[in-house]
């Protein structure tokens, strides 16, 4: 039968079949009529043989094809009038569902975006980045090329090497400067991606060879936003830095690669065309492997020249690596997300837990109803079958729901995302998104169902239709009772890992809190002002502009202190690693020698900021240009250095930059939030006056007042100068730590539902238990059992489905935290401070969850109960 | 359950033949359901009972795959009833079905009861 035939002649068919039946009936009775047989024997004795009419029926009509299409949709009416039937359960399974189901869509929504989705790039599987290769941009004069591009063409695995550095730049416009975000890009960079400029050209050749970089592009939002759209634009000047670029192209919509890059300019040749505040190393290195060029050759080959060749100023000795561009801008993502894919899967699978045991008591309620299919006819498999659509039908209604949920969830935290790039701009719900949520909310209606519907249908038929009888439990086979303690202790267990692993972050998050920074943390008001306009070419613009502003900003009311640093704590600096050669010690090697965090102050740093001085002297106005180099260094450098020497007087150099010598002159305390060792080295501001620098204030005066003064100071020593941020110590280490933040909460929020379905869980558990020993604790009373009794009953099973749940959790837990152990700062993953708490906690909620129906248990009217069996 | 599962075997298990003999049987002429288990119990001295959990869906099978068509008709007792007839492609199907029975007959037969072994010497 087509399908056709199937949905138009149905009926037709259907009474066909019935009069087929019934003529085969008759004649048979007719027969035994012939024979002598009494009509109302005959007819007996014909429906015996015959057999079960109905399901004769069902088998012929599932040779006509479709039959499954049939009873797909009888199962579905029927489920839907029994779930109309009973909207309390419906209406909590779907809830639990879709709280379950929703969270997993959210989660693998970002999961699909950044990890899953390849990259808009023409032929994204290709794309790799170099790391390890550190090479200087910036090459004395004399020099006509980059020194990357020579190694890079030695290569026989990559193609396409290109360089790209991101920052951030002021664009010109009414009243103060935009900053806009910005990259420097090499030669190949669009050719290698793949894209190309909806309006305009990409960079010739001869505008990334010019001496002077002076072609923009620009993307496709900034060109909307900033210029409306305006197609004659191209060929216009924009000033970035206050330096004109021509504008030659506009990029497709939704392309801002590197971050949010909005304009793109020509890789600069010279340190004082640099956009991003003198960088001397290389920024980002990105290739396109060669057709059957495994990433394994690439690295090999790159070791090869790295080490023959590197031009100088490379950090020789530093792994090279080869990454996929995928991998390389996921970076920790990863373990971050599929952690919390996997606590949601958690949560799902405590949801899918409870809504089996509604349907059990559920199926315990319709055992009649059940039996009464079975007696007429009904195989096991169609039962089964039946209560399987009817729990699908409820995890997809869940699903739905969850659907909504999630999607509400990622919009809001889309919105939380402050810096979106190319990965998380794509988080959305899609159709893979969509199938995932389908796929999920069928398999969670089975697996939420199989079990329940199972038990149900294995039932002893007459016992079961017996008039009155009442003690049902006992007619759904022995097994279930361990069915429900199963679940109790499955979703008691997941909620104990989610409870511990969020235990674990809070507390490590804790502690990152905790850490003494080596300097005051409250009062600090920092802003960022980058001296990039071409009077600041030369030092001695750089050095007047730090002295003007420090000399007004001194004399504003309740400031204490204040100072100039090219990098702060916790805050995004110029600041970099650089390898050491000290005196008496062995000459630099990655991995083994001294390298220190490279800073440069003036005068009052160390007072402004609270870092003790431990020895030796502070700069003076005496260290300035063509005074012996000095600096100086933390306690950590000094002991790692001079191991139980003096480091006053003593001398040290960059590695590979010979001939330059400082001579240490103070130590102070190590500083956290540069870099991880706390080495670090501070040079005088006078000496080396950087492009991009931090005002620090110490101050009495709350942060917004000093706020509006700083700008004031600024804008009167330069009315061209924008601060880019001005934010509080306090916002930066809080920025810093935004992350694990980030991370603990959203481990929190999962933890807190699972244990909200779990405490659900084990009420529902105990309270129905309690409903159905209603007989037997009203026979209890009766014989003179205390109200205590009751309860000490009911709670220590409560209990003892807890403790069962507890002991599996933390022998889960024990496996599962090794994988947080990388998000853990100070916390070992098996912390038993917290194992012990977060268990105790579990077991206290139990007890409460349980104390409730036991205390329903106790309110039983022995005469009540017993009249009612 | 159980009777569902013993009904399967039986489907299962008579496949082939099942439909052979239905086939066979309405070569003598059009039949409805209920005379053609008389006739194949008839037929087979009483020994082979088709259960009508068998031979309905193997007949609406059979209608499925066009080897027979059906009509309702009347009864020599004027009653209606549904005629199974075979088709000119149920006729070729019976007769390859016939061959390959007759292959199997022989198959069976010369491993119940070897002829004389002529191979050794």
């Amino acid at each position: 039968m087509t399908l056709w035939d199937w949905l138009f002649h149905r009926q037709q068919r259907e009474e066909d079949l019935d009069e087929e039946v019934q003529t085969h009936l008759r004649m048979a009775a007719q027969e035994r009529i012939k024979q002598g047989e009494s009509p109302e024997q005959a007819r007996t004795a014909a429906l015996r043989e015959f057999g079960n009419v109905a399901l004769v029926k069902e088998t012929t009509r599932d040779m006509w094809g479709w039959g499954w299409l049939e009873t797909l949709l009888q199962d579905l009416r029927y489920g839907l009038r029994q779930l109309r039937k009973n909207p309390g359960f419906a209406v909590v399974a779907v809830i639990t569902l879709a709280l379950g189901i929703g969270a997993n869509t959210a989660m693998f929504s970002v999961v699909n975006a950044v990890l899953l989705r390849p990259l808009p790039f023409q032929d994204p599987g290709h794309l790799v980045v170099v790391e390890g290769v550190y090479v200087k941009r910036f090459v004395p004069r004399p020099k006509p090329h980059f020194e990357w591009a020579e190694w890079a063409k030695g290569t026989k695995t990559l193609a396409d090497i290109s360089l790209y550095e991101s920052g951030v730049v002021n664009l010109a416009g009414q009243g103060e400067p935009d900053r806009v975000a910005a990259a420097e890009v090499s030669e190949h960079f669009f050719r290698l991606l793949g894209i190309n400029p909806v309006l305009g050209r990409s960079f010739l050749a001869a505008e990334v060879a010019a001496e002077h970089p002076s072609a923009a592009i620009l993307s496709y939002r900034l060109w909307q936003t900033c210029y409306g759209s305006d197609p004659g634009l191209i060929g216009k000047t924009v000033h970035l830095n206050g330096k004109p670029f021509t504008v030659v192209g506009i990029m497709p919509s939704g392309f801002e690669f590197p971050a949010q890059t909005q304009i793109w300019v020509t890789l600069p040749r010279n340190l004082g065309d640099e956009m991003f505040g003198g960088n001397m190393i290389a920024g980002t290195q990105i290739a396109r492997l060669r057709p059957g060029a495994a990433l394994d050759q690439a690295r090999a080959e790159l070791e090869v020249i790295a080490r023959r060749a590197i031009p100088v100023g490379a950090r020789a000795g530093n792994p090279v690596s080869v990454t996929l561009l995928h991998e390389f801008l996921v970076g920790n993502m990863r373990p971050a997300l599929l952690l919390l894919l996997g606590a949601v899967a958690f949560v799902l699978l405590i949801a899918c837990a409870n809504v089996a045991h509604l349907s059990f008591a559920r199926g315990v309620g319709r055992f009649r109803e059940v039996a009464l299919r079975a007696a007429l006819g009904a195989g096991r498999a169609r039962l089964v079958r039946q209560l399987l659509t009817e729990s699908v039908l409820l995890a997809i209604t869940g699903g739905a729901l969850g659907l909504l949920t999630g999607a509400l969830t990622v919009q809001a935290a889309k919105k939380l995302i402050p810096a979106q790039d190319i990965l998380t701009r794509g988080i959305t719900i899609d159709q893979w998104v969509l199938s995932f949520t389908f796929i999920l909310a069928v398999l969670t209606g089975i697996i939420s169902g199989l079990a329940p519907a199972l038990q149900s249908s294995k039932l002893d038929l007459t016992e079961a239709l017996k008039e009155g009888a009442s003690s049902h439990t006992n007619l759904i086979l022995g097994s279930r009772h361990h069915w429900r303690g199963l679940v109790g202790v499955l979703e008691t267990a997941a909620a104990l890992v989610l409870l511990i692993g969020a235990g674990l972050l809070i507390r490590s998050f804790g502690k990152l809190l905790e850490v003494n920074p080596g300097f005051r943390t409250t009062g600090l008001v920092a802003a960022r002002v980058s001296l990039l306009e071409p009077r600041y070419n030369t030092s001695e613009g750089r050095l007047n502009f730090f002295q003007d502003v420090l000399a007004r900003v001194k004399t504003l009311p309740g400031v204490y202190d204040t100072a100039f640093a090219n990098a702060l704590p916790f805050g995004r600096g110029g600041g970099v690693m650089l390898g050491l050669d000290v005196e008496g010690g062995p000459k630099f090697q990655w991995g083994s020698g001294a390298g220190a965090f490279y800073l440069v102050v003036s005068t009052d740093y160390f007072q402004t900021m609270g870092i003790p001085f431990l020895r030796g002297r502070n700069f003076t106005e005496g260290d300035r240009k063509g005074s012996t180099p000095v600096a100086i260094i933390s306690q950590s450098l000094a002991r790692s250095s001079w191991p139980g020497q003096n480091p006053l007087g003593k001398h040290f150099s960059f590695a590979g930059i010979a001939g330059q010598s400082f001579e240490v002159v103070g130590v102070v305390g190590d500083v956290r939030g540069l870099n991880l060792e706390g080495q670090q080295m501070y040079f005088p501001i006078f000496q080396q006056p950087p492009n991009v620098a931090f005002l620090v204030i110490h101050g009495t005066q709350n942060s917004s007042a000093v706020t509006a003064a700083l700008r004031g100071v600024i804008r009167s020593v330069d009315k061209n100068e924008p601060i880019s941020s001005i934010s509080t110590m306090e916002q930066l280490i809080s920025q810093s730590v935004a992350e694990p933040r980030f991370r603990t909460l959203l481990l929190g929020i999962f933890a807190g539902l699972a244990l909200l379905l779990a405490v659900v869980g084990i009420y529902g558990i105990i309270s129905y238990s309690v409903s159905q020993r209603t007989h037997e604790f009203g026979v209890r009373m009766a014989l003179g059992a205390e109200r205590q009794d009751v309860v000490r009953l009911v709670v220590s099973q409560g209990m003892r489905l807890t403790l069962i749940g507890v002991a599996v959790g933390l022998v889960a837990a024990l496996g599962l935290t090794r994988l947080l152990a990388t998000f853990l700062y100070s916390v070992r993953p098996t912390d038993p401070a917290t194992f012990m708490v977060v268990s105790a906690f579990m077991i206290g909620v139990a007890l409460l969850a349980s104390y409730i129906p036991a205390r329903r248990a106790t309110k039983v009217d022995p005469m009540v109960a017993l009249r009612d069996e | 359950m159980a009777k569902r599962a013993r009904y399967q075997n039986r489907i299962e298990l008579l496949q082939g033949t099942l439909d052979m003999l239905i086939l066979q049987t309405l070569q003598w002429g059009p039949q409805h359901g209920y005379g053609l288990s008389q006739l194949i119990r008839g037929r087979s001295g009483e020994v082979l009972q088709v259960e009508t959990g068998s031979l309905y869906p193997a007949l609406h099978r059979l209608e499925k795959q066009g080897w027979v068509t059906s009509q309702w008709k009347q009864t020599e007792s004027h009653q209606r009833a549904k005629y199974y007839r075979l088709t000119p492609g149920g006729k070729r199907q019976l007769v390859s079905e016939q061959n390959r029975w007759a292959q199997i007959v022989n198959a069976i037969a010369g491993i119940m009861s070897p002829a004389p072994d002529e191979g050794q010497g």
